[in-house]
């Protein structure tokens, strides 16, 4: 119940629109979301917290890479101690790390596709990708209920959706 | 031809050295700079072309013989001699001046540079000479290949503005000896002089007649008769022989010289001279049998000369028995670049007849809407050819500019060729004038070579009738660059010009040269021809393979270089694509063209661009008293490969990348700050987390290309670029950014850090203040800088 609550405060918080750069120059959105991969998060644990991902590809082209924590300008997870993860962990062929964007107070989670027959193709499933954060009551640290996410398509493209959550397995 | 004793002569005088004035231009080697590494990679590209194989039919040496009629060195004039050589090599002529008795003196030997020219002062030679070679006429005999070497000879009073200018000409067969001019002179007290030359080595008789403007009422003037004893020179006054039995006021006439003896021996000009205003002309008297067509052309009918404006004085004189109505035209080019022709007012000339043309409200046209001096000139008569005599002469209005327009039979030069001295100094400016005698559009090559290299601005096309003026000292002074970007020097004050048509219609074009001397009021002009048009030497593709990005456009030159009948090689060209016989694309989906001599990516893979070169070498037919060139023509087809791909280059790896977290690379003060700032937020009960320290400059590079080549390719939806895209969006991922990285950033200076704070509800900035840092940019709040 106490994660429900701080994911809902999170999401009212947390979630950053920039409203454009600050060279003036007007963003489109890189990455639509008809067809997108469907991201799931399992939380393994709640101290420290801790999830599991299954990444699902439903679009027709092998997914290259993944990045949790941002769609277009907006971005959700800050980049403060209590988002640093412990540990992140990846398939065979994958490698995951936290990324600071620049210029930013934000972050995001990255999964990097380093084996190109790893890739995820059409239709098929993979997990294995973890994140371990710090213990923390910051109310900063994030739970993943909607956070968005771009998936890097091996043609070059990409697709964005909402990353959803399951509970601590009973 | 020389006497056996003058060939002994040539071999043994090769060691005496020269004591007149002479000065030369010759070309050296080029500085081994970047021209070197652009020479290694055409050489590599070349040597997958095609060269032509030893050419095993060229011309032999022969001895050839050229003929000036008049020099002066007396009073105030002074004499020299440009002799020019086309040749590769250097030429030793022998150069044999004549007394007016036509008592011979040989010059010592000089050597003319190849490709180059050389002046020869005349004072010093009359000296060792003799008193009686003060004034006389000069052969030039030379083994080489047929118009290899050209001269001229400039008789000068330039303390009054006097020049008189007479090419050297080689001795033609006519069918008749009889030679026909017309003359023009500003006002009647300038003196008009009659030379007659006999250049043969037998006597010859000469009678001549006078004749002045008049529709036949006016009285014919006869001449006395002259005999002349082999390489004998005659000066007649003209007022005191057979012009002065014109009635007074005639400014314009004719004049008929018949001779007896051997064909083409009698060579004749007449000298006009205006002391006053500095008035001078040297009028060259024609065997009319040379004429081959109807009709006139001229280039070079120029507007001005600096501040001083110029009137054409257009002449026409009919020496047949029958009427004839001349047409003619004035053609310039407009601003825009189009070329404009107006029609002169029609002349009818009866019989005898000699009148000018009354040119003045056209001239008023030309001179306000001629976008520059590329003027020229045509004329048609309705008689036969030949049977019709035309000049042009322009004059300033105080007469002391005079510059002569030679109007030419086009088809009568063998060749659409042309080599020249040019000249940038103090004294000379060179403009060399070419134009189109035909209803077609033509090209051609022209190469400005100087000491230490070549000036070579590539093919050009001539529009039908036009006339291109081409200012030597204006492509210097403003350093106009060529097609490879080189420039003339502007340490470069001569040199040689060379020109040649590139297509292959006959009698196309014609050229020359012109020097000016606006300090002294006197110009000159010079068309030396070459035996035929230059043959093609190697044709080859610059770029094989090449690669061009999907979407972009590259360059694509068909190259070649040509070989004139000297031997000589010119400086590589670029072939324009609708010059070419054909090209193609093999798959124009994947690459095509939609301009010249370039390709555009279409989509990605790989084809192949063909191109027909006009390949052509050249033979010469008739005799020597009538020769021409006859094109023989081959394509020469030339490939490349042409790969395309995505226009987006990869970005370059970086490792580590990212860069990992590096505080020690910061500088001292900013690390102590750091620690200060940590301990603050720390006693204020957060943390703070450092995201990014001290980043070496070649990291900032690659962030920013990250960012740049995202920026050019996200929105990319060709195939060609779908595997580019996907490795520079893992970059993009890797680094994901939100504004374009700083080229230089205080990061790289190592007095920059970024950080993140929990709680947010902290007053960072006091505690920032308190350890000397703060957060300067507005839109970037987790940066500090000590």
């Amino acid at each position: 119940m106490h994660i429900l609550v701080r994911s809902l405060v999170v999401t009212l918080l947390i979630c950053v629109p920039l409203a454009g750069s600050t060279d003036g120059t007007q963003q489109t959105a890189e990455c639509p979301s008809a067809g997108a991969p469907r991201i799931t998060a399992q939380q393994l644990s709640v101290s420290p917290p801790s999830y599991a991902f299954l990444v699902t590809n439903l679009t027709k082209v092998a997914i290259s890479g993944i990045v949790v924590g941002k769609h277009d300008r907006t971005m959700r997870i800050r980049g403060s101690a209590p988002n640093i993860p412990v540990q992140m962990l990846a398939p065979s062929g994958w490698e995951g790390r936290h990324v600071h964007i620049d210029e930013t107070a934000y972050l995001v989670y990255l999964w990097e596709n380093k084996d190109v027959p790893a890739r995820i193709l059409p239709q098929q499933s993979v997990a294995g990708f973890r994140i371990t954060l710090p213990t923390s009551t910051d109310t900063v640290q994030t739970t993943f209920e909607r956070v968005p996410f771009k998936a890097s398509l091996a043609d070059g493209s990409c697709r964005f959706g909402f990353v959803g959550v399951d509970k601590v397995p009973r | 031809m020389p006497s056996s004793r003058s060939l002994i002569l040539f071999v043994l005088t090769l060691a005496v050295s020269l004591v007149v004035a002479v000065s030369t231009f010759t070309l050296s080697a080029a500085d081994p700079t970047e021209k070197d590494r652009v020479a290694e990679k055409r050489a590599a590209a070349k040597s997958r072309g095609w060269t032509r194989p030893a050419h095993k039919h060229a011309e032999p040496d022969e001895w050839h013989v050229l003929t000036g009629a008049y020099y002066d060195t007396r009073a105030r004039w002074t004499s020299k001699i440009v002799l020019n050589n086309k040749g590769r090599d250097p030429e030793m002529p022998i150069v044999t001046v004549f007394d007016a008795n036509g008592r011979a003196y040989e010059v010592p030997k000089m050597s003319v540079p190849g490709t180059g020219f050389l002046e020869l002062d005349l004072a010093p030679v009359v000296r060792a000479a003799g008193g009686t070679f003060s004034v006389g006429s000069v052969r030039i005999a030379y083994h080489g290949k047929k118009l290899q070497m050209g001269a001229q000879i400039l008789v000068q009073d330039l303390e009054r503005g006097l020049q008189l200018d007479e090419q050297m000409s080689y001795m033609g067969a006519s069918s008749i000896n009889r030679v026909e001019g017309l003359w023009w002179r500003p006002t009647e007290r300038a003196q008009m002089t009659i030379v007659m030359k006999n250049r043969s080595e037998e006597p010859i008789v000469v009678r001549g007649r006078v004749k002045g403007p008049d529709r036949g009422g006016r009285p014919e003037g006869a001449l006395s008769t002259f005999s002349l004893g082999p390489q004998e020179l005659r000066i007649a006054d003209f007022e005191s022989d057979g012009g002065g039995r014109l009635r007074g006021g005639d400014t314009a006439g004719g004049l008929s010289l018949e001779f007896d003896g051997p064909r083409g021996a009698l060579l004749a000009r007449v000298l006009v001279t205006d002391q006053h205003s500095g008035y001078s002309a040297n009028v060259s008297l024609g065997y009319v049998t040379s004429a081959k067509t109807a009709t006139y052309h001229g280039g070079g009918v120029r507007r001005s000369i600096g501040n001083v404006q110029l009137t054409p004085v257009l002449l026409g004189r009919n020496i047949s028995e029958t009427t004839s109505i001349v047409t003619g035209r004035l053609i310039f080019n407009r601003p825009d670049g189009t070329v404009e022709r107006l029609p002169l007012p029609q002349l009818t000339l009866q019989p005898g007849e000699t009148e000018i043309f009354d040119s003045g409200s056209v001239w008023s046209t030309v001179r306000a809407e001629a976008g520059d001096e590329g003027i020229g000139v045509e004329f048609e008569h309705t008689g036969d050819p030949g049977s019709v005599l035309m000049s042009a002469t322009l004059v300033s209005g105080d007469r002391n500019f005079v510059f002569r327009v030679p109007l030419t039979d086009p088809e009568t030069p063998p060749s659409s060729t042309g080599g020249y001295p040019w000249f940038a100094d103090n004294s000379r400016a060179t403009t060399v004038f070419l134009k189109n005698t035909t209803t077609t559009k033509v090209i051609y090559l022209l190469q400005i070579k100087f000491a230490g290299g070549i000036y070579a601005p590539g093919i050009k096309e001539i529009e039908p009738g036009q006339t291109i003026a081409v200012d030597i000292q204006h492509l210097r002074d403003e350093q106009i660059p060529d097609a490879f970007g080189a420039k003339i020097p502007r340490s470069a004050l001569t040199g040689q010009v060379t020109w040649a048509i590139k297509s292959t219609v006959k009698h196309a074009m014609i050229g020359r040269a012109e020097h000016t001397d606006i300090k002294n009021g006197v110009s000159s002009s010079y068309a030396c021809i070459s035996c035929c048009p230059p043959r093609t030497h190697s044709v080859w593709m610059e770029e094989d393979p090449i690669s061009v990005g999907v979407g972009n456009t590259v360059d694509l030159f068909v190259m070649a270089q040509d070989e004139d009948c000297y031997q000589n090689v010119s400086s590589p060209y670029s072939m324009p694509w609708a010059w070419l016989n054909s090209y193609s694309f093999g798959d124009a989906s994947v690459a095509t063209s939609y301009a010249d001599s370039t390709t555009t990516g279409v989509g990605g893979g790989q084809t192949t661009f063909y191109a027909n070169f006009p390949g052509v070498d050249y033979h010469v037919e008739g005799s020597e008293s009538g020769w021409y060139c006859v094109p023989d023509q081959t394509p020469i087809p030339q490939q490349t490969g042409v790969t395309t791909q995505c226009s987006v280059a990869a970005v370059a790896a970086y490792s580590p990348d990212p860069y990992s977290l590096n505080i020690g690379g910061m500088n001292q003060d900013t690390q102590t700050a750091l620690t200060c700032l940590q301990n603050a937020v720390s006693n204020a009960g957060g943390t703070l987390t450092v995201t990014s320290a001290y980043r070496p400059q070649d990291y900032q590079d690659h962030l920013r290309e990250v960012w740049d080549k995202w920026q050019a390719i996200k929105n990319n939806t060709q195939n060609a670029c779908q595997e580019r895209k996907s490795q520079i969006q893992t970059e993009w991922d890797r680094h994901d950014m939100v504004h374009q990285p700083a080229t230089v950033s205080p990061h790289t200076a190592g007095n920059a850090f970024d950080a993140n704070w929990s709680p947010t509800s902290l007053d960072i900035d006091s505690l920032a203040s308190s350890c000397n840092l703060s957060r300067p940019v507005a839109n970037d709040r987790v940066h500090f800088v000590r």
